[in-house]
């Protein structure tokens, strides 16, 4: 008999890889199982064309591969997922999972349900991928292309791999990454050919916060979601302790930080250039730093004693 | 708190909505599907192959709830099935789609009219339904659920192939969608023939997968063909729609399509009536992954919010479900469901 999954000693670290049919997915699952160490499960959600994917992630032959019922987008698929990923934990017990859902779900809905309180001690979202196609992109992402599934995956990613960069101009590459700092200015964006990234995804959350490796040789990215409002004096002490070196060198910080209000603010540091402006669509708060010898526990224990302080 | 007992039968409450008048308490409509299955104790699969077994696991479940409508559906690629794709049986779950029938565009040419007598699953649905109807249809509303035209093409094209020919090829889709409202059109005069109410279902048209000039282009027109068919030949019935997940930026197209009944999921409820006016009969929506999930006592308090948001809508409003009951959802919350309706959804003398 596996684990009870409310009991395993570890949750299991999982990153959420989204993108529209012909991004990429697959070829970035796999190009990931190349360098991922441990064993891996895929989870994969393909409304509809099941097993094709799954068939091809199969044959690389390292990961355990999990195809849950496609059908309809909502409600009992909700129940479904959970119960999925509760089996994996218990009876193949993997050290890294990988969840690919449906082309065309909604990453937020996705992201809801990997949330669950049923899922608390289970996993751990190290990651929310969205995988996107050059050459697409700019058509696709018009307001009413599509449903808000598209732009969802998006706005939703802490990595953007921005996939078949070798198809299009360098103009094009640069109205892309121009469009995506548009629609999400927190994500970290990565530009790729056939999915081939650097570095694995994490295995293991960096020392507090989500780590998506190293941007460029020797620096790191860290990730927390901040759940807590931070006042404006919240907020001066947080960007103080940045600037003092407290959390390690940072270069480069961004995300949505809640406020008392009920709203958000973007908060965007480069070098010592600061700003902070109200953000007034619905967003999930995050924070990523980048920099050099980061601590991501510092940070998350900033957040803590500002809950006891509030 | 007590439950008020009923003095109305079912089919007494949902037919003073149609006369215009204020039934004895809102009637309830969860959407009670494969979950049938567990009150007679058969595997899903089992009970949805077999046209006795699924005709009486719908009257035993009304005997237990006492829901206000029953709904033959196990899933929404019935009609899709019978025009030729396959489907893989899994035991105690939902069927699902195997691989897709139109993976070229030249495909569309194995896409057939089915034959009601005996394509597909199709009659098991309608012998079903007859023995439904015969059983407690002077009692009870029975309603027999297919697929819109635009959720058929989906499941037969696969639905993340399907959203992309909808930008890349238009008039292939166009092709494909009026094939599809043919079969749905002829399917829906084989349930008017057994008096059994006909419920489209477009899930596929949610605002999550569709925009609302995508709707307007590809959705609208053929649901208004469907709604025009009903009031043509139904003899007085509504037209009733349901569109699951998030449908508020597509309301004003939906509207155009000219469905008497919207029975939607995650939206306001409030921000429904509001713009339902006095054109159209609101059902909903209690969260499904919440009837698995929580307690009665949660049930009761959600569905209290929602009768508190609906009633009072001009065309009137009818408590149920968002989506699918889920399967394995304990019987004491379906209860909690539909005595919020008979708690929270009485009218001032």
């Amino acid at each position: 008999m596996g684990l009870m999954a409310g009991k395993t000693s570890f949750a299991l670290g999982t990153s959420l890889v989204c993108g529209f049919l012909g991004a990429g997915k697959t070829t970035f699952i796999m190009e990931q199982l190349k360098s991922t160490r441990g064993r891996t499960a895929v989870l994969v959600n393909e409304f509809g064309v099941l097993g094709i994917d799954g068939s091809l992630i199969r044959s690389a032959g390292v990961v355990n591969v999990v195809e849950i019922p496609g059908g309809c987008i909502c409600c009992s698929q909700q129940a479904g997922l959970v119960e999925s990923i509760q089996t994996i934990a218990e009876e193949i017990q993997p050290d890294v999972l990988l969840i690919e859902p449906s082309g065309i779900a909604e990453a937020s809905e996705v992201i809801k349900v990997l949330e669950d309180e049923a899922l608390s001690d289970v996993i751990r979202l190290d990651a929310v991928i969205a995988i996107v196609d050059a050459s697409t992109f700019l058509e696709f992402s018009e307001p009413e292309a599509f449903g808000a599934f598209f732009l969802d995956q998006v706005t939703n990613a802490d990595l953007i791999v921005v996939n078949k960069t070798d198809l299009v101009s360098p103009t094009e590459r640069q109205r892309v990454a121009q469009r995506l700092l548009e629609l999400n200015p927190v994500a970290l964006a990565v530009e790729t050919a056939f999915c081939r990234m650097e570095t694995p995804l994490p295995s293991k959350r960096k020392k507090g916060g989500r780590s998506f490796g190293k941007s460029e040789p020797g620096m790191e990215c860290v990730s927390i979601t901040p759940e807590i409002p931070l006042s404006e004096d919240q907020l001066e002490k947080f960007t103080s302790a940045i600037y003092q070196g407290k959390f390690g060198q940072v270069f480069r910080a961004k995300g949505f930080l809640p406020t008392p209000d009920g709203g958000s603010v973007n908060l965007q540091i480069v070098g010592r250039t600061l700003s902070v402006t109200p953000f007034y669509e619905e967003v999930r708060p995050r924070l990523i730093l980048i920099g050099y010898n980061l601590d991501g526990e510092q940070v998350s224990e900033f957040f803590k004693s500002n809950r006891k302080s509030t | 708190m007590q439950v008020p007992d009923d003095t109305q039968t079912s089919l007494e409450r949902v037919l003073s909505y149609l006369q215009g008048v204020n039934p004895q308490r809102i009637a309830c409509f969860p959407l009670i599907l494969n979950h049938a299955s567990r009150a007679i104790n058969v595997p899903v699969a089992k009970c949805i192959q077999n046209a006795e077994l699924f005709g009486k696991a719908h009257v035993a479940t009304y005997r237990r709830y006492g829901n206000d409508l029953i709904t033959f559906l196990s899933t929404t690629s019935t009609l899709a099935e019978a025009m030729g794709q396959k489907m893989d049986f899994i035991e105690d779950d939902a069927p699902q789609l195997a691989d897709p029938l139109l993976k070229k565009l030249e495909d569309i040419e194995r896409v057939k009219i089915p034959d009601f007598t005996c394509d597909g699953r199709l009659p098991v649905y309608l012998q079903a339904t007859e023995y439904a109807v015969a059983e407690v249809g002077h009692e009870v509303c029975v309603s027999t659920v297919l697929a819109g035209p635009f959720t058929t093409a989906a499941a037969l094209r696969g639905a993340d192939v399907f959203v992309r020919d909808l930008y890349k090829n238009k008039e292939w889709v166009h092709e494909l969608l009026d094939l599809c409202c043919q079969a749905g059109l002829k399917f829906i005069d084989e349930i008017l023939k057994r008096k059994s109410l006909p419920i489209v279902v477009e899930p596929i048209g949610s605002a999550s997968l569709v925009s609302p000039r995508m709707f307007n282009e590809f959705v609208t027109p053929y649901l208004k063909r469907m709604a025009d068919h009903i009031h043509a030949n139904g003899g007085g019935l509504p037209a009733v729609l349901h569109i699951c997940g998030k449908t508020k930026p597509n309301w004003a197209p939906m509207r155009e399509a000219d469905w008497d009944i919207w029975s939607l999921d995650a939206v306001d409820m409030a921000e429904a009536k509001a713009f339902a006016g006095d054109r159209v009969t609101l059902v909903g929506n209690v969260t499904p992954a919440n009837l698995l999930k929580n307690t009665p006592d949660q049930i009761d308090a959600e569905a209290k919010t929602i009768c508190e948001k609906g009633m009072g809508s001009p065309r009137g409003f009818i408590l149920g479900s968002g989506c699918e009951v889920p399967i394995n959802t304990p019987p004491q919350n379906v209860d909690a469901l539909i005595n919020a309706a008979r708690r929270y959804g009485r009218f001032k003398e």
